[in-house]
């Protein structure tokens, strides 16, 4: 197996009364892109900083690229970009990435990284003076700067519309092409879609499902069907294509795969079905169906591979 | 990991060592007593019946209880002890002894000085090896027949100048470099206090070199960064000026050589400076014979020595080129500045001619009431007010717990200044003295 | 353990740059630090020295020279410190394989050049325009001592920076600087003010801080100097166990 870049092991992290993180174990691997899902205060966030060495957890150990997260020796391998709201607005974009670059053993010259971070022409902006865009380009370049290892992007694409979040993974995906290990967090499947080698979904401080995005994908997206029938949740579930069943005032919900497949047989199980309604499944309805409190049945924990 | 229990011994451990810092610097008490195991304890006295000016205020009427070398109470009914000596205070004043703020002390000066109701000296440059003698007199406990003494040691004039003529072989400052190096020499050799020269001599038809303005600056500044007081000789009204604009804390002369300045004395006055005006000396010096009226009053002549006569009735050799000296200048002076509320110092420049140890001191309060002074300003400005400028706290004032240097005289002092030569009792350090 | 000294010297090196830069950048610090001491030295001096006070213009040199001082202090180390915590700033560049103490001895660098700059400042105000003089060797002196005197405010700022948000921390740096300076002397003369105001300023850093400078040039009460040096030492270990408490208090506040 490729080497861990960074682990939690039985890691519980508690903040007063709060529990962020109950007894998760996550460790990845080198070379691979991660990408941590889930809602807001899912502790996406928390085991993060964890990782980082920001924090110290409550139970548990975490490790960096092998070692102590907070030495300096496994930060020099690390680019992070976290949710900063600003840095030194008096600072020059210039100034920022030298100072920054100071602090790793081999980094990227200058003009190679402004250029990587389509900043070139700003150079001699102030931070306070640029876009919001910009300014998430030139954490990007803080982050890119040292030829790190492993990059960490805490939530990078928040406040981006649409066309630069894309062109952002475009960005990222031509990075890790390189070899390099990402983690990412997000709230967003699309970008957890184009970018993961693999997605762990965190809720209320668990790892709630952790897989390849086809898998995930395949619990969230895919159709929906409604009706009314006699048939109970073992059987609608026993049906081709259905993936989660619920009950809707009255009504059954089934998520499923292939809504033709399952509605032949439906309506073959059950003639009197009535109120048949199909519809795409609403992604962020569907992501949050699958992050309520009870797990939907049939659905495996994931685990390594 | 008890980092909260760090927290709380670091925390505890910072505050401790602030109270201890605080404590050290808590407004001091008055200083203690030298040791005095060695000394027999003076008896209890009380002056009863007495008017009492304290170094301020004048009381009508109340008793003094003396309790070995400090004063022990003052108050209009105050108890007398049991046992203890009574002096009938009635028709007579209790002032506290006398500072004489100029002199120069050698030989025999203080215990004359002394017998004169003089209980502390400020001298203005002696022999080292004299003031470090009276010191170390004064350091082993309560001296009871002379004068107590500080001392400017060496003063700091140029090669050549001012003090070099008096066939002392003295160090001397070249340039303002040297200055920190000077001072440095004489507080090592003692000297409570730097006094400076600042007088070319010109005024009494004389040519002394002396400090440019450069130096006088240099000199001030470094007795300052060493805390000590820096005080200046001057001639004329412009080397007064100097002299003040340099930072000095106080002149010990006058000047006669011009009527004052219509901003002299809020010069002084802003700068904080105080001035010692030695009438005595510049009476002297103007050519007329100053002592001569102390040396015929009787209730002074009994007291003095022949050679102390003598001197009384001297004059300053002086070329007759030093015209337009008038003592008039002074004493405009000493009017302009004890209107702004400039410090005045009760000093004689003894023992110059026409001056003596002691008995002067007496003829320069009636020459400050003179220039304008009430008796009590003057009283004050040989009292407490030097005792405050030169920080000897422990005297200069008639109050509970300090010195018991005390002068009885007959008569009202306060109203007629030249009651302080009617001598009737002296104590000194609580013991009384004989005459 | 990566990377060697001479690296280390310039991240030291580069992030102190960089803070003083900011510095030059921010012109409402320099002007309440920088600039008010030394109007107020100006207009003071010239009012009532009228062409030479020596000891007059030395007290203040030492006197405004601590307050501003004490100003940059607590402002680069009290309100940037909360600037920069709530900004994140401070997140990142944890990190960022910046080692620890570069954050800290940058801002130290940034203080001692703004205290130099006060310094001579005003100097050379009181020189040229109110004629002070003031030999080599005792400036030099009075400089260090309140050079080296900044540390215990350094550290009272970064206790501020840590406990509290921008905004209280300007509300708090604000009302404690200016009163503290005026009830230690810092602003007018003990010897004018009433004498009560001396047994409370015994209780102020300020006034220890500003009693160590003026002793140099000879403007000092007759105090204890130890006294002093206490005052501050254990000033600045309460300072800093304070801000250390709530760095740690920060790091296990609940993030978003």
């Amino acid at each position: 197996m490729a080497a861990a870049v960074a682990e939690l092991e039985g890691v519980t992290k508690r903040f007063g009364p709060v529990t962020a993180l109950d007894s998760v174990d996550l460790t990845l691997r080198a070379g691979e892109v991660t990408a941590i899902l889930g809602p807001n205060g899912a502790g996406k966030t928390t085991a993060v900083r964890l990782m980082l060495g920001l924090a110290r957890p409550s139970a548990g150990r975490a490790r960096l690229l092998g070692g102590d997260p907070t030495s300096i020796a496994a930060r020099e391998r690390v680019g992070v970009m976290l949710q900063v709201s600003k840095v030194p607005e008096t600072l020059r974009v210039a100034e920022h990435i030298r100072l920054f670059s100071t602090y790793y053993p081999s980094p990227m010259p200058l003009a190679e990284i402004v250029d990587l971070a389509g900043l070139t022409g700003l150079e001699h902006r102030a931070f306070g003076t640029l876009s919001g865009g910009q300014q998430q380009r030139l954490l990007f370049a803080l982050a890119l700067c040292g030829k790190p290892d492993f990059l960490v992007l805490d939530e990078p694409t928040v406040g981006l519309d649409v066309e630069a979040r894309r062109a952002f993974w475009t960005e990222m995906r031509r990075l890790v092409s390189r070899g390099r290990s990402l983690l990412l967090t997000t709230h967003y499947i699309e970008e957890a879609d184009a970018l993961a080698d693999r997605i762990v979904i965190l809720q209320a401080g668990r790892i709630v499902a952790d897989g390849p995005p086809a898998e995930i994908k395949a619990r969230v997206a895919g159709k929906q069907v409604r009706c009314v029938t006699r048939l109970d949740e073992d059987a609608l579930l026993a049906l081709p294509g259905a993936r989660a069943w619920r009950q809707d005032k009255g009504a059954s919900v089934i998520s499923v795969t292939d809504a033709e497949s399952f509605v032949r047989d439906l309506l073959a199980g059950d003639a009197s079905v009535s109120e048949l309604e199909v519809s795409s499944a609403n992604l962020e309805q569907a992501f949050m169906q699958l992050t309520m409190p009870a797990p939907p049945v049939g659905a495996g924990q994931g685990d390594g591979r | 990991m008890p980092t909260r229990l760090i927290h709380l011994l670091a925390g505890a451990l910072g505050a401790g060592v602030m109270a201890a810092g605080i404590a050290l610097d808590r407004p001091a008490p008055p200083p203690p007593r030298p040791a005095s195991a060695a000394m027999p304890r003076g008896p209890v006295t009380a002056i009863v019946n007495v008017r009492v000016f304290d170094g301020e205020r004048v009381l009508p009427r109340a008793t003094v209880v003396i309790d070995g070398d400090r004063i022990a109470g003052v108050g209009v009914d105050l108890a007398v002890p049991p046992g203890a000596g009574r002096v009938d205070g009635a028709g007579r004043t209790l002032l506290p002894g006398l500072i004489d703020s100029h002199t120069h002390a050698s030989d025999d000066a203080l215990e004359r000085a002394l017998r004169f109701g003089v209980t502390t000296e400020l001298d203005m440059f002696a022999d080292p090896a004299f003031a470090a003698k009276a010191r170390a007199e004064q350091a082993k406990g309560p001296v009871t027949t002379r004068a107590d003494l500080r001392s400017a040691g060496i003063l700091v004039t140029a090669p050549g100048g001012h003090g070099t003529e008096f066939g002392m072989t003295i160090p001397t400052l070249a340039a303002a470099a040297d200055a920190q190096a000077f001072v440095d020499a004489r507080i090592a050799e003692g000297s409570d206090y730097i006094k400076i020269v600042r007088d070319n001599g010109r005024i009494y038809g004389l040519t002394w070199p002396t400090l440019d303005d450069d130096e006088l600056a240099a000199v001030v500044t470094a007795a300052h960064w060493r805390q000590k007081m820096a005080v200046v000789h001057i001639g004329s009204q412009a080397d007064a000026v100097a002299a003040i604009r340099a930072g000095a804390d106080g002149l010990v002369h006058l000047f006669e050589d011009s009527a004052p300045a219509p901003d002299f004395a809020a010069l002084a006055a802003s700068h904080h400076a105080f001035v010692i005006p030695t009438l005595t000396v510049l009476e002297s010096v103007s050519g007329r014979p100053t002592g001569a009226s102390l040396a015929a009053d009787p209730r002074v002549a009994p007291w003095l020595s022949e050679s102390e006569a003598q001197a009384l009735g001297a004059a300053f050799p002086l070329p007759s080129r030093s015209r337009g000296l008038a003592l008039a200048h002074a004493n405009a002076a000493v009017a302009a500045l004890e209107a702004a509320g400039v410090p005045l110092l009760a000093g004689t420049d003894a023992p110059n001619p026409g001056t003596t140890h002691g008995a002067s001191l007496h003829r320069e309060l009636e020459l400050l009431v003179a220039a304008g002074l009430t008796p009590v300003e003057a009283l004050a400005a040989a009292t407490s007010t030097p005792a405050r400028v030169f920080g000897l706290r422990d005297r200069g004032r008639i109050a509970p717990g300090l010195r018991a240097d005390l002068l009885l005289v007959a008569g009202d002092p306060t109203q007629d200044i030249t009651a302080t030569r009617a001598i009737v009792a002296i104590w000194r350090n609580g013991a009384a003295v004989t005459r | 353990m990566s990377g060697s000294i001479e690296r280390r010297l310039r991240i030291y090196a580069r992030e102190s740059r960089y803070e003083c830069v900011k510095q030059l950048r921010m012109p409402t610090q320099l002007l309440f630090g920088l600039g008010f001491p030394v109007m107020f030295y100006t207009v003071f001096g010239l009012l009532f020295s009228r062409g030479g006070g020596a000891s007059f213009g030395l007290y203040y040199i030492a006197a405004y020279g601590a307050f501003g001082i004490i100003s940059g202090a607590l402002y680069g180390f009290g309100v940037d410190v909360a600037t920069e915590r709530a900004q994140g700033w401070m997140l990142l560049k944890r990190a960022s394989p910046m080692p620890y103490e570069a954050y800290f001895l940058a801002k130290l660098a940034r203080s001692l050049l703004f205290s130099l700059t006060s310094i001579v400042l005003l100097t050379v105000v009181g020189v040229v325009l109110l004629g002070v003089r003031v030999p080599v060797l005792a400036w030099g002196e009075m400089t260090l001592v309140l050079v080296a005197g900044a540390a215990p405010f350094c550290a009272l700022g970064l206790a501020i920076g840590y406990w509290v948000g921008p905004n209280a921390a300007v509300a708090v740096v604000n009302v404690v600087n200016m009163p503290m300076a005026i009830l230690s002397g810092l602003w007018i003369p003990f010897s004018v003010l009433p004498s009560f105001v001396h047994r409370i300023a015994i209780f102020m850093p300020a006034y220890h801080y500003g009693q160590l400078a003026l002793a140099v040039v000879g403007q000092g009460q007759p105090e204890s100097m130890l006294g002093h040096v206490l005052v501050m030492a254990g000033f600045m270990v309460v300072s800093l166990v304070l801000a250390h408490a709530a760095y740690r208090r920060d790091e296990d506040k609940t993030y978003g």
